[in-house]
C-alpha cells in the first residue's frame, strides 16, 4: 500500500518534471528560432492586434473595478485607524507592484492562451501542423515565434495600461465617493510610484507573458485525439498557465521583498 | 526511386509496421491498400520523415539518401521533391486558397504577385479551381478542398506526390474526378505518386502497382489484374469487401 503509494507519488514527480522539461525545450527551440530567416513582421502586428487591442475592453473592465475595489476596501480598513490619507498609496503600489500585472496576465492567459491553446491544437488535429513540415516550414517559427512575440511585448504594454486604468478607478471613489481632493490624490499616487516598483511589475508581467506563450502553445502541439483532445488542451493549458504565473509571482515576490 | 527497408513502428503496445520493405520506382503510382487504422498513413508519414522509424537499423531512401537520419535543413531539402495531399486537405484556415496554394513561394521568395498569381492560377487549373484564389477553405467542399490541397501540392512541381485517401469522404462523381486528376499528374507531369486508400474502384483505377498493409507487413503486391486475381484468402476478402474471412475471424478470435 505504502510502496504504491511512494510509487504513484514518484510517478507524479517525474511527469511534472518531464512537463517543466518540455516547456523549457520549447522555449530554447522558440528563442533559436525567433532569429531565424524569414522574419515575417506581419504575422507578429496581427497576433499583436489579436492579444493586444482587442484584449482591451476585458482589460479596461477588470482594472477599472479592480481600482475601484481596491480603494473602498482600503478606506473600509484604514478608517478604523484614522489613515485615509494614504488610499491613494496602497491603490497605486498594488496596482503596480502586484495586481496590475498578475490580474492582466490571468485575463490574457484566460482569453488569448485558451485560444492560442485551441487553434494550434485544432491545426493538430486536422493534420495542418504535419503539412507545415512537408512544406518545409517549421511550425514552431511559423506559429510559436509570432505568438510568443506579440505576447512579450503586449502584455507589459497591457499591464502599463491596467495601471493606469485601475488608478483611475480609485480616483473615481476616493474622488467622488470618500471627498479626497483630486490634486492630492494625484500627488498622492505620483509620490508613492517609485521606478522600482514600475520595474518590478513590468519585470513579472514580462515573465508571465513568457508562460502564457509557452504553456498554451506546448498544449496545442501536444494536442491527441480530435475535437475532445482540442477541448482537455484548452482547459489543462489555462489551469496551469494560472498556476504557474501565481508560482512565479509568488516567487517574484519573495525575492523582491528580500532584496529590497 | 525511393526503398523503404525494415522499419518498426509502435504506438504503445500496438505495432504498426512491423520490418516491412518496399520499393517505389520513379514515375509509377503505386497504390497502398489496407484496413482503416492498419498503418498506412503511418507508412507514408514515414516516406516523408513526419515520423521516424522506431528501430535504428530502418532506412527510407529517398534518391539514395537515407532520411532517417537527416538534419532539419537537410531533411527540407528532401522534402522539396515531394507533395502531400492529406485525407482532409490540410488546408490552412487562416489564409485564403490562393496563399494556400502559393503558400512556399510567399514564404521563401520575393516573386512579383502577379507572377504568383499566374503560378497558382496555373496549379489551380489543372485541378480544375480556376478563380477561386480569394476564397477561403472553410467555404469550399470536401471535393474542392482535396482538389485545392493537390493544387498546392503540384504548384513547386514536386517529383513525387503522396496521398493519404484522396477519395475519402467525397461523392463517387468527385471521386472519380479526383482519380482522373491523379491519373492526368502521373500521365502529364510525369510524377512518381503514392497513394493511401481503402477504395478499390480508386485503386484499380489508377495503381500501376497495388501493395496490400497487413499487420505491419506487406502482404501481396501486385498489377491491379494480379490482385483481382489474387487467391490469397486476406486479400480476397479486403477487395470483394466481405464481412467473412480471415480478417475478421483474427479480429473475432483476438
Amino acid at each position: 500500500m505504502i510502496k504504491r503509494r511512494i510509487g504513484n507519488l514518484g510517478a507524479k514527480i517525474l511527469s511534472c518534471i518531464e512537463y517543466l522539461g518540455g516547456l523549457l525545450v520549447l522555449l530554447f527551440n522558440n528563442i533559436l528560432q525567433v532569429f531565424s530567416r524569414p522574419f515575417k513582421l506581419d504575422r507578429i502586428l496581427f497576433q499583436s492586434k489579436v492579444i493586444g487591442v482587442e484584449s482591451l475592453p476585458i482589460v479596461s473592465l477588470v482594472a477599472f473595478f479592480l481600482g475601484m475595489i481596491l480603494a473602498f476596501q482600503t478606506a473600509y480598513m484604514l478608517s478604523k485607524m484614522g489613515s485615509e490619507i494614504y488610499i491613494a498609496n496602497i491603490v497605486a503600489l498594488s496596482l503596480v507592484r502586484e495586481l496590475g500585472p498578475v490580474l492582466t496576465s490571468l485575463v490574457v492567459a484566460g482569453r488569448n492562451g485558451a485560444s492560442i491553446t485551441a487553434e494550434i491544437g485544432t491545426m493538430k488535429v486536422s493534420e495542418q501542423i504535419d503539412a507545415l513540415e512537408t512544406l518545409a516550414t517549421n511550425p514552431i517559427r511559423y506559429l510559436v515565434v509570432p505568438r510568443f512575440l506579440a505576447l512579450f511585448f503586449m502584455v507589459p504594454l497591457l499591464v502599463i495600461y491596467a495601471d493606469l486604468i485601475g488608478i483611475a478607478g480609485g480616483w473615481l471613489v476616493c474622488v467622488q465617493k470618500l471627498g479626497v481632493n483630486s490634486h492630492f490624490y494625484i500627488k498622492m499616487v505620483t509620490e508613492a510610484i517609485e521606478y522600482k516598483d514600475i520595474f518590478t511589475g513590468l519585470l513579472k508581467s514580462f515573465v508571465f507573458a513568457i508562460i502564457i506563450a509557452i504553456v498554451s502553445c506546448y498544449h496545442g502541439m501536444k494536442v491527441e485525439g480530435g475535437a475532445e483532445g482540442v477541448g482537455r488542451a484548452t482547459t489543462v493549458s489555462v489551469v496551469n498557465s494560472f498556476i504557474l504565473i501565481i508560482v512565479a509571482d509568488c516567487i517574484f515576490t519573495a525575492i523582491f521583498y528580500f532584496l529590497k | 526511386m525511393i526503398k523503404i527497408e525494415n522499419i518498426s513502428k509502435k504506438f504503445g503496445n500496438h505495432i504498426v509496421l512491423d520490418k516491412l520493405n518496399l520499393e517505389i520506382k520513379d514515375g509509377e503510382t503505386l497504390v497502398i491498400i489496407g484496413r482503416s487504422g492498419c498503418g498506412k498513413s503511418v507508412l507514408l508519414k514515414h516516406i516523408v520523415g513526419l515520423l521516424i522509424p522506431d528501430n535504428l537499423d530502418a532506412k527510407v531512401i529517398v534518391d539514395g539518401v537515407n532520411i532517417t537520419k537527416l538534419t532539419w535543413k537537410e531533411l527540407n531539402e528532401i522534402r522539396n521533391k515531394f507533395g502531400v495531399v492529406f485525407q482532409g486537405g490540410a488546408l490552412f484556415d487562416s489564409l485564403s486558397v490562393g496563399e494556400n496554394v502559393g503558400f512556399k513561394y510567399l514564404e521563401y521568395s520575393n516573386i512579383p504577385r502577379d507572377e504568383l498569381y499566374k503560378k497558382v492560377e496555373e496549379a489551380l487549373h489543372l485541378v480544375d479551381l480556376s478563380g477561386i484564389q480569394n476564397v477561403l477553405p472553410s467555404e469550399l467542399s470536401g471535393g474542392m478542398r482535396k482538389r485545392a490541397a493537390l493544387a498546392r501540392a503540384i504548384c513547386l512541381k514536386p517529383e513525387i506526390i503522396l496521398y493519404d485517401e484522396p477519395t475519402t469522404g467525397v461523392d463517387p462523381i468527385t471521386a472519380d474526378s479526383i482519380n482522373e486528376l491523379i491519373r492526368s499528374m502521373h500521365d502529364q507531369l510525369k510524377v512518381t505518386s503514392i497513394v493511401v486508400t481503402h477504395d478499390m474502384v480508386s485503386a484499380y483505377k489508377i495503381a500501376d502497382r497495388i501493395v496490400m498493409l497487413y499487420k505491419g507487413k506487406i502482404i501481396a503486391e501486385g498489377t491491379p489484374r494480379e490482385i483481382q486475381n489474387t487467391t490469397h484468402p486476406v486479400v480476397k476478402q479486403f477487395i470483394t469487401g466481405s464481412s467473412h474471412g480471415p480478417i475478421t475471424e483474427t479480429i473475432d478470435g483476438f
